[in-house]
């Protein structure tokens, strides 16, 4: 649609704020399973979201049909309306004032997706999954490529007009290894938003994935308990995000007293040497974008300052809700959704000790490496690393499969020990929040030590 | 325009199939006690499959306005697509037609949606006004069109109804989250009785109890709310998929006693109104009941057209696009299930609670999924859980992680209670009991 037909219709509204987002997405789906292709898809969405805001009450309405705008702000404007008069006065929704913004934000591409050939794209990923499947250990794969190219257009009645472009592309890859007795998998692969040529090179990364899988063929599960743990880079930037990167997204804490006096501004909450960090403006990661789906402009964002708790991640309504300033946190999965608080790239700022430092200090332990799955309920949280292996006497030793850690937020923040001076980044992740799954979270962190995590086994 | 495509569609390829989808949902969300959001969704669009000298290709979109683009993504889609040597299907026929559709939730007004929200709000405040409360509520009506080159053309309207409620208690110095749900395809939806539960969990995690780090072996009673983390395996190794690809842990064990004798497994019960009920799946091929496991016995099982046909077998009806309840356009069909239903035991549900010395019974586990699916190992955090001593529960565990194998749980079942919890959604259990699972606290 025309920037000035949309800018017309959203001024013709008769809400008190009225917002329209816009998305044509085209994207290219190759997958393998095992030898087999499995799928080669082109798909076209395009949709738009109304949201409108009237006497603090919210109305969302989602369409295809892009000639419906009109009809789409009229009816979400009288549903807010309907609600309207039951909010009580103290749930109000009010937005945090931001200045109206214009702009377009192209991507400059290393290797632009879109106008690779198919047949090249089917003969790389064609290539990784071969290499997989090499390996004699190795029964199955599942080697998927996914690009999308996305168009945003954003508009609300506030003057803010801006068109994005998001590209992502991703190959993941895995690999099932099996024996008589056994089945394991391991997982690899590359997301980025920088183009198609970072996923090019991807053969050793592809012949690691089916050797991990090999290797965990004759790992054993931890016995189950107490354990000094070190993470990689990988898991100790899940965990900050699991943990406490959930914690800190304002939407669940601005209309609960009890769990804002927990996480008060200003309080001890970690060691004095972590630093974590929250950077939507960070360049080149999938996180980053120049606006929040609000249209506010993302920052860095300091969450633990020397193990203080400093800041949190906001929305307008949240930032409008407790008085702070805005962040650049409200991120949409796709037209389907209203934005809500979401992390961005997130990450635990770098220690001063060596990797070396934290295996020589831990007698018996487990390093955990790599992500496979993860979950919280506020001060719960469960992870599992990919695979593992025992540290004893300062070294690393045996491997070890099915490795999930588990615990208690803040005891678990007291509990770091050391953190490493090598910070590294996972740009594979998917987060999921109140249904919108699979939104970009990069997590960084260097190695880091914890002491007393539960293991189960 | 839909006319259109068809024509094109019979004049350019020697065999197609259009899937098309209206969606309409409304979500509505109470949040910290109230409903400051209203929303409406529409979504439309359509999927095509062709075939042609053997191979497959797929377009979706969400807009139908420029035919001659389809076309040609779809060709070229074909030069590169996958191979299949499968036919689409001609016949479909059903021994019962099953109820998808209740129109009494299309019609449901957003303000009765509100005051459902509503009561279960003032429910859990008046039990406790501390209780930060979150309700979603949501109704949704799906229109399903399959067509294809042989004539096939089915039609079904499907609708459901369904509820989250979560409860958030902060108490000296320690976050309580409690969160149930539940669906169904009519509007017969229990909410208040979900808000019930919710009370049930919060009054009996009032008092904690600190597990003997030396004394854990216990038998472990599984709620039906938190018993799918046993049930992932199973979904994996039953599906045809994974037996062609040779990862199924139960490839070549067809017909053996692989389990408990009290272990029944059923996949698509004919359930009127189910969430999962429906007529066909996403490739027009008549859906019926199906036993996966028949008194510990390794029966059939799940196939789609392609994979069936790559195995030689027969089809089976669980080709679908994502889920049965909602289907995903810009996803081609794969192998799923839609229901699972395990057979009820003889004891009642409340006696394994009072015939338990020592135990724990869990409602819910963090973390279902992050462990070795294929294998069957799990290893997971009790989020709501409670000990059980001389039959009565005495209080909520905390800090303990669960750890074992499914396929082993299922070998080994002390007991299976004599009512099905969720009759409508895709997992329905009874309470079951397992002494060969690992405690570690």
């Amino acid at each position: 649609m025309e920037k000035q037909a949309v800018q017309n219709l959203i001024q013709k509204s008769k809400a008190d704020f009225t917002e329209v987002r816009i998305q044509d997405k085209a994207y290219t789906i190759i997958s393998y399973k095992g030898k087999d292709l499995e799928h080669i898809q082109s798909l076209r969405d395009i949709g738009g979201i109304v949201r409108t805001l009237v006497a603090g009450a919210w109305a969302v309405s989602t369409f295809n049909n892009l000639n419906d705008l009109e009809k789409e702000i009229e009816k979400a404007t009288k549903n807010a309306r309907t609600i309207a008069h039951n909010v009580p006065e103290d749930k109000k929704v009010s937005l945090k004032e931001v200045p109206p913004v214009i702009d377009e934000v192209k991507t400059i591409l290393d290797k632009d997706f879109r106008i690779v050939p198919l047949q090249e794209k089917k003969e790389l990923v064609e290539k990784y999954n071969d290499i997989i499947l090499r390996n004699k250990h190795i029964a199955s794969t599942t080697t998927h490529y996914r690009d999308e190219f996305s168009h945003i257009y954003y508009c609300n009645s506030e003057g803010t007009y801006i068109h994005e472009e998001r590209p992502d592309a991703r190959i993941r890859f895995v690999a099932t290894a099996k024996n008589a007795q056994n089945i394991q998998r391991a997982l690899g692969g590359v997301a980025t938003s920088r183009g198609f040529r970072p996923l090019e090179t991807l053969e050793q990364e592809a012949h690691e994935t089916a050797q991990r899988a090999a290797m965990l063929l004759h790992a054993q599960p931890p016995k189950g308990g107490e354990y000094t743990v070190i993470l990689d880079p990988i898991l100790a930037g899940t965990f900050i995000h699991e943990a406490f990167g959930h914690f800190s997204e304002a939407d669940h804490i601005s209309e609960n007293k009890k769990l804002k006096d927990v996480m008060q501004l200003g309080r001890s909450i970690a060691v004095p040497a972590l630093n974590v960090i929250d950077d939507g403006s960070r360049e080149g990661l999938r996180g980053t974008h120049k606006y929040d789906d609000e249209g506010v402009k993302t920052k860095k964002n300091y969450l633990i300052h020397n193990g203080k708790l400093v800041g949190r991640l906001h929305s307008r309504q949240t930032a409008a809700k407790m008085n702070e300033a805005v962040t650049g946190n409200a991120r949409a999965l796709s037209y389907h959704y209203e934005p809500i608080v979401r992390m961005t790239n997130t990450y635990i700022d770098r220690g001063e000790a060596s990797f070396e430092d934290l295996l020589k200090s831990t007698k018996r332990g487990i390093y955990a490496k790599s992500f496979f799955g993860g979950n919280t309920a506020f001060e719960l949280f469960t992870f599992s690393s990919e695979y593992a292996f025992m540290i004893e006497d300062g070294k690393i030793t045996t491997p070890l499969c099915d490795v999930v850690l588990s615990g208690n937020l803040f005891k678990t923040l007291q509990n770091i020990e050391l953190i490493a001076n090598d910070l590294g980044w996972e740009e594979n992740g998917g987060c999921g929040k109140m249904g919108q799954v699979g939104l970009p979270t990069p997590t960084g962190s260097p190695h880091i030590k914890i002491n007393n995590v539960i293991v189960g086994g | 325009m839909k006319e259109k495509l068809v024509d094109i569609l019979t004049k350019t390829f020697r065999e197609w199939e259009l899937f098309s989808i209206r969606k309409e949902k409304r979500p509505i969300q109470f949040a910290s006690g109230a409903c400051t959001m209203i929303k409406e969704s529409v979504t439309e669009g359509f999927a095509i499959r062709v075939i042609d000298k053997g191979k497959i290709g797929f377009f979706a979109s969400t807009s139908l306005h420029n035919i001659p683009e389809i076309i040609e993504q779809l060709k070229t889609n074909l030069v590169f697509g996958k191979e299949g040597a499968f036919e689409f299907t001609d016949n479909y026929t059903a021994d019962n037609r099953i109820q998808t559709y209740d129109p009494a939730i299309e019609n449901l007004s957003n303000e009765k949606i509100i005051f459902q929200g509503q009561e279960v709000v003032n429910k859990i405040a008046e039990y406790n006004s501390d209780i930060d409360i979150n309700v979603y509520l949501e109704a949704e009506t799906n229109d399903i069109h399959l067509l294809n080159s042989r004539g096939l053309n089915l039609s079904e309207k499907k609708s459901l109804y369904s509820c989250v409620i979560e409860g958030t208690l902060s108490d000296q110095g320690e976050i309580i989250n409690v969160y149930k749900g539940g669906a169904s395809g009519a509007y017969d939806l229990a909410i208040m009785e979900i808000a019930r539960e919710i009370i049930f969990v919060f009054e009996y995690s009032k008092k904690k109890v600190r597990l003997d780090r030396n004394n854990t072996k216990v038998p472990i009673i599984f709620h039906p709310d938190a018993i799918d983390v046993l049930f992932l395996p199973i979904f994996h190794a039953f599906n045809g998929h994974n037996m062609y690809l040779g990862t199924s842990p139960l490839l070549g064990k067809e017909g053996l006693q692989e389990f408990s004798t009290h272990l029944t497994i059923t996949e698509s019960p004919q359930t009127h109104h189910a969430t999962f009920s429906r007529n066909f799946d996403d490739e027009g091929i008549a859906i019926r009941e199906k036993y996966l496991v028949k008194n510990g016995r390794i029966n059939e099982f799940l196939y789609d057209l392609n994979t069936a046909h790559n195995m030689n077998t027969t089809v089976t009806g669980n080709g679908f696009r994502s889920n049965a309840s909602s289907p995903n356009m810009f996803m081609e069909p794969t192998i799923n299930t839609t229901g699972l239903s395990v057979k009820e035991g003889t004891i009642k549900n409340d006696d394994i609670i009072k015939n338990t010395k020592r135990g724990i019974i869990i409602y819910s586990l963090l973390g279902v999924g992050q462990g070795n699916i294929i294998n069957g190992n799990f290893s997971n955090n009790i989020q709501i859980g409670f000990y059980i001593e001389n039959g009565e529960i005495v209080g909520r565990v905390k800090d303990i992680m669960i750890a074992g194998n499914s396929f082993e749980c299922f070998k080994n079942i002390d007991c299976i209670g004599n009512k099905r919890f969720h009759e409508k959604e895709t997992l329905s259990t009874p309470y079951m009991q397992f002494s060969n699972i690992n405690v570690v606290c």
